[in-house]
């Protein structure tokens, strides 16, 4: 990772394919999550997809390469783990790590993750689907190393990937290609569902964290903002909103997202990205922790005590903001903050781009407790600016 | 050239035939690429277009160092620092960047939904730069411009009969504008009621944004509804959000989306009953004139965009124009003078106490005004009903054949008609081949046609919004399709190849994010030169 001409080092590239993401998908599975899915699915009919989109990744990236530079290192996943993706596409890698063949599981990608943050690596490419990001991102928890997923699973919810495989060759070119200090990245959500759930019909989605992902405005999903500098200024603009709107002595109960996040930051206070944390304004837009990740019965003495909002967001696309990675904040401590404070006590918040996102469906509650669901229910207004709302409707998930 | 057929062409029986074969539908096109630096890049210390004579001693002796006449507030302690060039050079930059644009004049522009420009008859350019127009003075006296007093009062008449309204002013510089003025009287209003607690102003997420942008700029919170499962304005969601701090319902009808709603009256209700204002966003009327007014749906206020409805230049093009319609009730609000009519002589009326003030110095952007007034004359009450007829069923024609292309579809409102645009999604195409609709308009680019997508947020996904109002005949909307048709298959064929483009356009991919981005963007050549030409301390290393 050193710079300068003409000493400098060459660019280093890690692959990993999780080659049965996907599998689950064609075959109307709904993931590919657990052995007894990965063997249903094959017996379905299902083929692995995973790798050739990896050889389709890496054939773009060595196309797009600016000549006369030299192309990156490859370091690989042993055989179909990234190895024999990379040699498809005309790449000479170098092998990490051993697997063994027609029996990977999550662990190996972990595992191989790791290896690859500690041989060093620039960009670290994988192709899966949500849960191996989610498998990445337990791997890279201590040393977050640029990372950029290759779409080729069947729930692609997380913000880390690519448009599509060619897209994801273009995005590594490109960001690779840069002198070290010239590669900018950028904190984007991992989300996974809860896939037994999933398979039942229910969705419950969950932020598990965030993996810096090259900055690219066209070529990674979810991009439905104009630009991210755009849309990072109407996070910021929620923020000041909640800050100003917000008297001394009130307590927030700040629930997961990095919407919510970026109110904590506002107010000068450093909160969990997926946990739920209490803060009390003490001044003009400066509030002071007052607890963090904070489960029912701390959040219960904290209503108890009155003068309490609970600010939440609508997490992933689906559009819950209660009963879906936040259940911390329980029916009687929703029911507490309602009886003391009104519906003005839920603030709800979220920029244009992710009401948009969510469209004509209704934000979702699933407290758990119906009759609560259905009090609800019915119209909410959202912060999304500056002086800016908007009417959702809120229907029981 | 010559006139017999090389070997291998058709002959018929009669001769050889003409060289000429059918033109390929979508036609090929390549425009120009000039790389032209900018303007400022271009100068040259000293070069000047052109050199006057010097004054003579005797004029100078007379009359001293005229710049000493203007006050010592306006004037410069150095000159400004332009860019010095030739006559010559400065023609060939600007026709240069002339050929890098699709203008109104070149292209099929009906992919600028919500914005299509209708064609603007040359002969009103005409009257507009008549001399007996474009050489009059603001501060002539009122006697010598009884003509152009009389062409706003009666243009003024003219927007009343077709919105409803009681009285119009013709003051706003653009829509923006207008919708501004709207909003300024709405808050008057409230205020001459000592009614001041109305803070905020309640929209739709598919009407005009300028209703939103400029109601923020006017100091108001906004509200926006997002629309019902079936794409049509919420009323529910209008119920929950008007209070007793609404001051106003600003509301587009039909919306982007080409939907009309059929709960207008509704809505207006619910406003009124709240004790707010209801102000109709008619920016576009394309599909309404002669058929419905916002009178007549019950609404306070309205605004016509000039530029947008009565064929005359946009802002971007020419200084553009905005009238604002009233009810009685809110007349004495509107901006001032009114041109007032009293039966033999026009003047101009600035005694009104309770006016919101000027929006625009004079009387408006009287070109625009000649060449609105010019239009509706010669197309007269039924004209006008015919212009929305034919805007109307030209849209429906489009949206019939471009929805026969895989991957496209026009959301929400199923199996009914639109108005005068449709904001049709791509999300199927993109889904199935990985091409944007962004990235259709590239393509289109080298089709030598313009595209649009839609507002953001994308509410409708992979948007891309068409309009063809009355101007673009049967022939045009199927060559309009064609290039949509031929984009999709190349999409489904060979994606990687419309994800390089375009390929025959001037622009390339351009990256937005510097210009949303305070940091980095540069309005200016010395905003350029400070955040992009100083040595970048990571490469200064």
């Amino acid at each position: 990772m050193t710079d300068g001409e003409p000493g400098r080092a060459r660019a280093v590239l890690g692959l990993l394919v999780n080659p049965i993401a996907g599998i689950g998908g064609r075959v109307g599975l709904k993931g590919s999550d657990g052995a007894d899915t990965v063997r249903r699915a094959l017996a379905l009919g299902a083929s692995p997809e995973a790798g050739a989109r990896a050889t389709t990744a890496i054939r773009e990236l060595l196309a797009r390469w600016p000549a006369p530079g030299v192309p990156p290192v490859v370091l690989a996943g042993p055989l179909e783990m990234g190895e024999a993706a990379a040699v498809a596409a005309g790449a000479r890698p170098s092998v990490i790590g051993s697997i063994v063949p027609g029996a990977t599981t999550a662990a190996d990608t972990v595992r191989l993750a790791g290896l690859m943050v500690e041989r060093g690596v620039d960009l670290l490419l994988f192709a899966g689907g949500d849960g191996t990001a989610r498998d990445i991102h337990a791997a890279l928890r201590d040393a977050p190393v640029p990372v950029l997923g290759i779409p080729a699973g069947v729930k692609i919810h997380s913000a880390v990937f690519a448009t599509g495989p060619a897209a994801a060759g273009a995005v590594a070119a490109g960001f690779l290609a840069l002198p070290s200090g010239r590669r900018r990245t950028k904190g984007r959500e991992v989300l996974d569902l809860d896939e037994e759930a999933y398979r039942r019909g229910e969705i419950a989605p969950r932020l598990w964290g965030e993996l810096p992902v090259p900055l690219e405005r066209r070529r990674i999903q979810a991009r439905k903002a104009p630009t991210p500098a755009s849309e990072a200024a109407a996070v910021a603009a929620i923020a000041d909103e909640v800050a100003a709107a917000s008297p001394i002595g009130i307590r927030l109960i700040l629930g997961p997202g990095s919407t919510v996040r970026a109110i904590a930051d506002r107010l000068g206070v450093a909160k969990t990205l997926v946990g739920v944390d209490v803060v009390r304004i003490v001044g003009p837009g400066v509030a002071t922790l007052v607890a963090t990740d904070v489960g029912e019965t701390e959040l219960l003495l904290v209503a108890a005590a009155g003068g309490c909002r609970i600010v939440v967001t609508p997490i992933g696309g689906q559009g819950f903001i209660f009963g879906r990675g936040n259940q911390q904040i329980s029916p009687p401590v929703i029911r507490d903050v309602l009886r003391r404070a009104g519906k003005p006590g839920i603030i709800i918040v979220a920029t244009p781009v992710k009401l948009a996102a969510i469209g004509t469906r209704p934000l979702l509650v699933d407290t758990g407790d119906p009759a609560l669901d259905r009090e609800l229910a019915g119209y909410a207004q959202v912060i999304t600016g500056r002086g800016e709302r908007s009417v959702a409707r809120v229907a029981a998930a | 050239m010559t006139t017999s057929a090389t070997p291998g062409e058709a002959r018929s029986a009669s001769g050889p035939a003409l060289p000429i074969g059918p033109k390929p539908i979508p036609r090929r096109f390549h425009q120009a690429r000039w790389d032209e630096p900018i303007i400022f890049e271009l100068s040259t210390p000293g070069a000047r277009g052109v050199l006057p004579p010097a004054t003579e001693p005797g004029i100078t002796a007379l009359v001293g160092d005229p710049a000493a006449a203007l006050p010592a507030g306006v004037r410069r302690s150095a000159p400004p620092a332009l860019p010095e060039l030739s006559q010559l050079h400065v023609v060939r930059h600007y026709t240069r960047l002339s050929q890098e644009n699709l203008g109104a004049d070149l292209n099929i522009d009906v992919g600028q939904g919500t914005c299509t420009m209708k064609y603007s008859p040359k002969v009103n350019d005409r009257f507009a730069r008549d001399p007996r127009i474009a050489d009059l003075h603001p501060l002539q006296d009122l006697s010598t411009v009884q003509g152009v007093l009389e062409i706003a009062w009666r243009l003024e008449r003219l927007l009343a009969e077709i919105s409803g309204m009681d009285r119009v002013t013709l003051q706003p510089g653009a829509g923006s504008a207008a919708i501004w003025t709207n909003v300024s009287m709405i808050r008057a209003y409230h205020a001459s009621r000592g009614d001041t607690a109305r803070d905020e102003v309640v929209t739709t997420i598919f009407s005009h944004p300028s209703n939103a942008a400029c109601a923020k700029v006017a100091g108001y919170k906004v509200i926006t509804l997002y629309p019902d499962a079936d794409g049509y304005p919420d009323l529910d969601a209008l119920r929950a959000a008007v209070s007793d701090r609404t001051a106003a319902l600003l509301i587009t009808n039909p919306e982007d989306t080409g939907i009309f709603n059929p709960r207008i009256e509704d809505f207006v209700r619910v406003v009124h009953e709240a004790g707010g204002l209801a102000c109709y966003d008619q920016a576009n009327a394309n599909g309404l004139l002669g058929v419905t007014r916002a009178r007549d749906a019950g609404f306070d206020l309205c605004h016509f965009n000039l530029h947008k409805t009565f064929s005359t230049p946009h802002a971007c093009g020419g200084p553009g124009a905005g009238a604002c319609g009233v009810t009685s009730e809110l007349a004495r609000f509107l901006p001032r003078p009114t041109v007032e009519f009293d039966g033999s002589a026009y003047r101009l009326d600035d005694d009104r106490p309770e006016s919101i003030g000027k929006v625009r110095p004079w009387y408006g952007v009287v070109p625009n005004l000649v060449r609105a007034y010019a239009w509706i004359m010669s197309l007269g009450a039924e004209g006008l009903r015919e212009v929305a007829e034919i805007a109307v069923l030209n849209n429906n024609y489009l949206m019939q054949r471009v929805l026969e292309i895989r991957g496209l579809s026009a959301p929400f409102a199923a199996g009914k008609r639109r108005i005068e645009q449709v904001r049709y999604s791509w999300d199927e195409m993109t889904r199935e081949t990985g091409v944007h609709s962004e990235e259709v308009g590239f393509r289109a680019a080298d089709f030598g046609a313009h595209y649009w997508t839609s507002h953001h947020p994308f509410v409708v996904p992979e948007p891309m919004t068409l309009e063809p109002t009355e101007s673009y005949s049967r022939a045009d909307l199927d060559e309009y399709a064609a290039i949509l048709r031929t984009i999709a298959a190349e999409a489904y064929a060979d994606p990687a190849f419309v994800h390089g483009a375009p390929y025959q356009s001037t622009i390339h991919r351009i990256d937005h994010e510097p210009l949303d981005d305070p940091e980095r963007w540069a309005v200016t050549w010395r905003a350029y030169r400070r955040k992009h030409l100083a040595p970048d301390p990571a490469e200064a290393t």
